[in-house]
């Protein structure tokens, strides 16, 4: 079973199309900052803000718009190689791109105000899709298991869990990325279904989310939603000592109407119970 | 007469990456903002000036974050919506989607719109001006401001329309 975290593609998914996006992984050269690549993705492109790790951190999507079949009244001039830029005012559109040969012109326009940016065109890569990290334990686990055994992680660690040995490996890599150790007492052995809480739908979720991403993207992800978790638990945390429980519970009232499942997440986590 | 204590939420969102943290880190007098990293959910702190205490919601501002933050809105008394001057794509999200965030959660709040990252600014001031113009039509907003969470330029022109703003609403005993 593969582990390794050496990729050198990342994929995602279009947030236009709903379809994958390969790409090469590209590194900003120091931060702050983030370097911005665009693919071609049919009548669309796919603009990648890669952070100085190598992390896909963001992903947008512009129309793609062909200068030759537009009749435009306003022009600009690409910076880059000087070529005239249609300025689409009045027709609904606040931003497209135009594809330059080697960049993508960006066009965002306002009333009749426009700011232009270039950014680098770098080619999709054909590569064989397969299942990351995340998926390969879902197939092997079930969805509703991997939830459970995040939601245990935070709240009930060191709890014995079983798990079969065929992913064993995976899973235990997964955690330390993401908790930077392993925080229950893995055995292996036949998987016990594990009793379903609702308080473990985040982390469903979060994995249903990640699923089609590439693996360092899927590990940032959950990592960053297991770690805004706790850190958003100790901010509570602290009110609950300088302003009480009422204050809290008023804090969270908000939650319960919008997303109650999540509300009883936090509830358990900060040991109280909101009426 | 000295005016009652009050205290009020003021809720600071924006797109990740647009300095909303250093604002914060700015304003709470950290000697040095570069250590600040990326907002993982909800980070909280407080001031408190003319007997009206300030508790900041900074939300991060990452995608895969808006499920969770967006329903912390609720209850905010203010919002500042914050945007990289050097970057259009996080001032457009304002119009487009953070306008409409405050909307319908909190519909006619006060809002301040801060331009940061002054001291890099490449947006010109037409488009900035057009995209408040179209703020306006859908958030109460209150006033516009460039600053530099890096070199501190506006910051106390900043605290200082909050705290009229804040001012404002207990005078109207919100």
């Amino acid at each position: 079973m593969n582990t390794t975290l050496i990729e050198d593609y990342v994929s995602l998914i279009c947030p236009t199309c709903q379809r994958p996006v390969r790409v090469v992984r590209i590194y900003a050269p120091s931060q702050p900052g983030l370097k911005l690549v665009g693919i071609k993705h049919d009548d669309h492109i796919v603009v990648i803000k890669f952070d100085k790790y190598g992390v896909a951190r963001d992903i947008n999507a512009y129309k793609l718009i062909d200068p030759e079949r537009v009749k435009a009244e306003h022009f600009a001039i690409c910076k880059r190689c000087k070529r005239s830029v249609p300025l689409l005012f009045g027709r609904g559109l606040r931003e497209y791109a135009i594809d330059h040969n080697d960049h993508f012109v960006i066009i965002f326009l306002m009333g009749k105000t426009f700011v232009l940016q270039v950014i680098d065109k770098i080619p999709p890569i054909r590569i064989a899709p397969r299942l990351n990290i995340v998926a390969r334990i879902r197939k092997e686990i079930g969805l509703k298991n991997l939830a459970m055994i995040l939601y245990y992680a935070i709240t009930e660690p060191n709890r014995v869990v079983n798990i079969p040995a065929t992913v064993e490996k995976d899973l235990k890599f997964l955690l330390r990325e993401i908790f930077g150790r392993i925080p229950l007492r893995l055995r292996i052995g036949p998987l016990v279904e594990l009793n379903w809480v609702e308080e473990a739908d985040f982390f469903q979720r979060k994995i249903l989310q990640v699923l089609g991403f590439s693996d360092k993207e899927a590990l940032t992800v959950l990592k960053e939603s297991v770690e805004m978790i706790i850190n958003m638990t100790e901010s509570f945390k602290r009110l609950l000592r300088k302003k009480g429980v009422n204050f809290v519970c008023d804090q969270l009232s908000y939650l319960k109407e919008k997303d109650p499942k999540l509300f009883a997440l936090f509830q358990k986590l900060l040991g109280i119970s909101c009426i | 007469m000295n005016k009652p204590f009050k205290r009020y939420k003021v809720a600071v969102a924006g797109d990740a990456g647009s300095g909303k943290t250093s604002l914060i880190y700015r304003i709470m007098g950290h000697p040095d903002i570069t250590l600040v990293e990326k907002t993982k959910g909800v980070f909280i702190e407080s001031i408190t000036d003319r007997n009206i205490e300030l508790i900041f919601w900074d939300f991060s501002g990452q995608k895969h974050f808006r499920d969770v933050i967006l329903p912390f809105f609720r209850g905010s008394h203010i919002v500042v919506l914050v945007f990289d001057l050097s970057n259009p794509q996080s001032l457009i999200n304002l119009v487009k989607e953070w306008s409409m965030y405050v909307k319908q959660a909190l519909n006619d709040v006060p809002c301040i719109v801060l331009g940061n990252k002054k001291d890099i600014k490449m947006l010109p001031d037409d488009f900035i001006q057009e995209s408040l113009e179209e703020m306006k039509r859908v958030i109460n907003l209150r006033g516009y401001l460039e600053v530099s969470a890096l070199t501190g330029e506006g910051i106390e022109i900043f605290l200082k329309m909050l705290y009229d703003v804040a001012e404002e609403l207990r005078d109207k005993g919100v």
